[in-house]
């Protein structure tokens, strides 16, 4: 009986040598107990040889469970320390980051006699007149377009759903896309408008609401706590926000034109041909208009006159007949 | 402590040489005894891979109750019995007559469980009609007139005065019916079916 039973655990017993044994060991509870004590023993047997079956098997069950397992854990601890120490990296440097961002302003200064062309992240352009003080957060800026200033300085605010503001003082300027001017100091903030349409409040008189057209000067003066709205008869005092005009050897009706469009005010000239034909070269940078008009005068034969409109600009005979 | 108890708790701690050991032990006894039912080698052997693989992957729910023995040969024995079950339910016609009982089944059960259970072959047949009862009469009527009784689904659907779709559709819902009937009462999959069919059951945290 027991080499049927080592046959029968070993895989190798007949069916006839199987039922043989399920007959012994139904016959009673000794040999129930004397199969179980064969089994026991042919477990422990360390010569003994297994079925070529059980080999294959086991190769199979190591090759698909218990290596692939080994190497998957390995590899997964492995990535997730990767990962934490990614993630970890990542949250200090976000917050580093972003709380030192959020306190770090862009400050642009400008010294005396220095003019400064200041693009922002939303390509609009600011420049800055001597002695000014434009300030702003470049995080901040992506979802509120607002700048600080102190000075003077020209925008030219590029179009966008969001609103540009510009803080001077007590006074927001607030626009979506124009050009305009800003001159403040402690005692005055005043805004010329040259193109689009400004909004102006107040920082702490909520109420407090002005529009702006082009060609408006408004004027807010710090000790009375008030506004003065006027329109201006020309660009004088954004000229300084210009490129130089200069100008070689042209003819004098053209260089009126562009002296006009410069200052915002208009030139008629004299119907005479020896008037128009003469060349004039010069270099005009932000003087006032007064300045320039004398400097012509001096250095040319003619004579500017100022009307109700217009500047009137005829020759002077006088010089002309000494100059023959 | 016994070594049978040794073994277990060295697998439950993922002891690959204990769990050798044990396979290599019991893998003959296993194999014949489910090519007593299954006719076909190779998923004679993918039943007690399986089994084994499903043992080891759960090794650390598996409970010191009884030996890894009656474990592994529960598990196998209930792949059996839902192998059986897709055989029998793809066949045109239902074998439901009593087969010829596989007498060396019990020795097997003896060696692994150290009790005698019911034949898988009476089994099979009365898992089977019970799932046939708790089937709606109509679907169960189809069933059997097909099934059962072997005819023809065109017969069948001129007899019922129903089209052969509905006839087709009615088998199928019957199959998968007796499919998670006898899946939940025989759980070849895991060791703990309790506690699966409740996770199921919870909602997801």
């Amino acid at each position: 009986m027991e080499s049927k039973i080592t046959k029968y655990l070993q895989g190798t017993a007949s069916p006839d040598e199987q039922s043989e044994l399920l007959k012994f060991i139904r016959a009673s509870n000794k040999n129930r107990e004397y199969f179980q004590l064969q089994k026991e023993k042919w477990k422990l047997d360390s010569k003994k040889v297994y079925h070529f079956r059980t080999d294959n098997a086991w190769k199979e069950f190591e090759k698909t469970v218990v290596l692939k397992r080994y190497s998957n854990r390995k590899l997964k601890i492995f990535l997730l320390t990767v990962a934490s120490v990614v993630i970890t990296a990542l949250c200090v440097t976000t917050i580093l980051f972003y709380s030192t961002a959020m306190n770090q302003d862009v400050l642009v200064q400008t010294r005396l006699k220095q003019k400064l062309e200041v693009t922002l992240p939303d390509s609009s352009k600011v420049i800055l007149n001597e002695n000014t003080t434009l300030s702003y957060n470049p995080l901040q800026f992506i979802f509120s377009r607002r700048v600080s200033m102190e000075g003077e300085a020209f925008f030219d605010i590029r179009p966008d759903n969001l609103k540009f503001i510009v803080n001077s003082g007590p006074i927001n300027i607030e626009v979506l896309g124009t050009k305009f001017n800003v001159n403040s100091d402690s005692e005055n903030v005043d805004v010329l408008l040259e193109e689009g349409s400004v909004m102006l409040t107040h920082d702490v008189n909520k109420d407090f609401k002005q529009i702006l057209v082009p060609g408006e000067l408004a004027s807010y003066t710090y000790s009375l706590n008030e506004l003065h709205v006027d329109k201006v008869t020309s660009w004088e005092n954004i000229v300084w926000s210009k490129e130089d005009l200069q100008v070689k050897n042209i003819a004098l009706d053209k260089f009126f034109v562009e002296l006009g469009l410069r200052y915002g005010v208009k030139f008629e000239l004299d119907a005479n041909d020896s008037l128009r034909n003469l060349k004039v070269s010069l270099t005009v940078k932000d003087d006032t208009l007064a300045d320039i008009l004398d400097v012509i005068q001096l250095s040319m034969p003619i004579v500017i006159t100022k009307e109700r409109t217009a500047y009137k600009v005829v020759l002077d005979e006088k010089r002309i007949s000494l100059i023959r | 402590m016994s070594v049978d108890k040794l073994l277990f708790e060295l697998i439950r701690k993922g002891d690959v040489n204990a769990f050798e050991h044990f396979y290599r032990n019991s893998y003959m006894r296993l194999f014949n005894y489910v090519s007593l039912f299954v006719k076909d080698e190779d998923d004679v052997k993918d039943i007690v891979q399986d089994s084994f693989i499903n043992i080891w992957n759960n090794r650390c729910e598996l409970r010191l109750e009884k030996s890894i023995e009656s474990f592994v040969f529960k598990s196998i024995r209930n792949r059996c019995i839902n192998y059986l079950r897709d055989k029998e339910i793809h066949n045109r016609h239902l074998n439901c007559i009593a087969k010829e009982i596989k007498d060396v089944q019990f020795l097997s059960e003896n060696d692994f469980n150290g009790f005698e259970e019911e034949p898988i072959e009476y089994l099979i047949q009365r898992e089977l009609k019970e799932a046939c009862e708790q089937l709606s009469p109509k679907c169960r009527e189809v069933f059997e007139m097909c099934k059962f009784e072997g005819r023809l689904q065109k017969e069948v659907a001129e007899e019922l005065n129903i089209s052969v779709k509905a006839i087709e559709r009615h088998i199928s819902n019957a199959k998968k019916h007796i499919r998670i009937h006898i899946e939940s009462k025989y759980p070849g999959q895991s060791l703990i079916p309790a506690i699966l069919i409740g996770c199921i059951n919870l909602p997801m945290l």
